[in-house]
């Protein structure tokens, strides 16, 4: 067997290694990547900066830890926009762990400034139904969520003093990894309700958004850990999104090669078994 | 045959009529009553979620006892893990409690994220095993897929920077890139989205109709 066969057959426990140390080492060595931001991600950016101090902002955290490397990112980086800019925000999630992976977020972020549960931020938590709960909360917030993920009654929180329904809200964030997600908030929030809806899928998903955001139904989209590379750009924040852009970008490169090394063995294996025949 | 078939028929042509009645008449007395249908759907909708844990738990517990031998092992795994996390959280002081915390924090949180991970190292296999120029399509396939992954990192960048500024400024790969997702995809992903669009309004209605019947089990 040639150098050529031997590499046209080259053993996918060799691709991992290959795969794994290009995405390892990067890591190890914590070099952020900053990554200027495109106008589908910087959209979501000035959305949120043009609305004025103290605004409403909903977060819905549509997903669930296995795509949490690339949609957490995203999410931290909103929060801490919204904190910069002194927004009050409330969560939840369509899926049943997006809440606790909110939480996540809050326990590190709201002592370090110094927030107030209840005031500054409130979890609903999470509750079934996607798109009927979406339209519930048009009605009343309180009809799909009387409490808060804690138990305690929302008419107690002084942050829903008057926030009654889902138009109360100036803007919709949802970082969404699948249905229900970001398309169930752009048909009833922003359709419906007139709710400025922007957010964050993953990068495979990315590209069936774009016609929402060119028919200005979803005012921004970030795709999969660029995504959020770009929006911590924008805040000026280094986060673990622009650490893992690094990686993301070796692990490009490497699968680049490994597509010119397969095509080129192919090519060349195939001209030798033409000629062979020739002759 | 009538409660089985005829009525739930009856049942989702008025539910439906209720709900298209409420978005086109803006009257208070329907919307009370598509309101009061939203709620019901949400307290159905998560007896459902009961009924797909138990029916989780019987069906594991039966491919425990009777079905294959070298996946039983799994099947006790499923439901030590599901009753476990049960048990966490009601008798360890709820989803804020130590102990479903620690299951979620340590346990599910990076196994889930660790399986998803996986698809890297298949993604990295096949590229070098699947992705090959064998006709035009496929080539045409393979150059798109090389610009938009050079062109979604920073490697893009780097490439093609110099071009900037000059008067092949328009193969800077970023640009191209963001054309292919932006023109391209968008009038697939369109043509897509109209026509599953188009589809889901011919299904409703021929639910509605009571046509289509499938969802009822049976037929």
């Amino acid at each position: 067997m040639t150098f050529l066969e031997k590499l046209d057959r080259l053993d996918r426990r060799i691709i991992f290694l290959i795969i794994g140390i290009a995405v390892f080492t990067p890591l190890l060595f914590k070099v952020p990547v900053k990554v200027p931001g495109s106008p589908i991600v910087q959209s979501i950016y000035e959305g949120i900066e043009a609305l004025p101090e103290g605004s409403i902002i909903l977060l819905s955290f549509d997903y669930d830890p296995s795509t949490l490397a690339e949609l957490q990112p995203m999410s931290e980086a909103v929060v801490y926009h919204c904190v910069q800019k002194k927004h009050k925000m409330v969560f939840m999630g369509l899926w049943p762990q997006g809440p606790k992976l909110a939480q996540g977020i809050m326990d590190d972020v709201g002592p370090r400034n110094n927030l107030e549960y209840g005031v500054d931020y409130v979890n609903l938590g999470y509750k079934t139904g996607g798109l009927v709960l979406i339209s519930s909360m048009g009605s009343a917030i309180t009809d799909p969520f009387p409490t808060d993920t804690y138990g305690a009654s929302l008419s107690t929180l002084p942050l829903f003093k008057d926030l009654k329904t889902l138009r109360d809200f100036d803007y919709v964030v949802s970082m969404s990894a699948g249905d229900p997600g970001i398309k169930h908030w752009v048909m009833i929030a922003q359709d419906r309700f007139k709710v400025p809806v922007g957010g964050g899928v993953t990068a495979v998903s990315a590209p069936a958004f774009y016609a929402y955001y060119n028919s200005g139904q979803l005012q921004g989209l970030m795709g999969g850990l660029r995504g959020a590379a770009e929006y911590e750009t924008l805040i000026d924040v280094s986060g673990s999104a622009s650490l893992g852009m690094s990686a993301q970008n070796w692990a490009h490169l490497m699968i680049i090669l490994f597509i010119i090394i397969g095509n080129t063995t192919m090519l060349i294996l195939k001209r030798r078994k033409e000629k062979s025949r020739g002759r | 045959m009538f409660w089985k078939r005829q009525f739930p028929i009856l049942i989702t042509a008025f539910v439906a009529f209720v709900m298209i009645a409420a978005f086109f008449i803006p009257k208070p007395n329907i919307a009370v009553a598509r309101d009061n249908l939203q709620q019901w759907f949400l307290i159905v909708v998560t007896f459902t979620m009961v009924l797909g844990l138990l029916n989780l738990l019987l069906v594991s517990y039966q491919k425990a006892r009777r079905g294959r031998k070298e996946d039983r092992f799994y099947q006790w795994v499923t439901i030590a893990g599901l009753l476990g996390t049960i048990i966490a959280g009601f008798l360890g002081g709820g989803i804020d409690g130590p102990a479903f915390d620690f299951i979620f924090e340590h346990i599910y949180k990076p196994l889930s994220a660790t399986i998803f991970s996986l698809l890297a190292f298949y993604v990295a296999s096949a590229s070098f095993r699947a992705f090959r120029a064998k006709s035009v399509m496929a080539t045409i396939l393979l150059i798109t897929a090389f610009i938009v992954m050079l062109g979604r990192v920073p490697l893009g960048e780097w490439v093609s920077g110099w071009l900037v500024g000059t008067k092949f400024e328009f193969l800077y790969l970023p640009t191209i890139t963001d054309w292919i997702m932006e023109v391209m995809n968008m009038a697939g992903q369109r043509a897509v989205l109209m026509g599953a669009a188009l589809g889901l309004i011919a299904t409703g209605i021929k639910i509605i109709l009571g046509i289509e019947r499938s969802y009822l089990g049976g037929e």
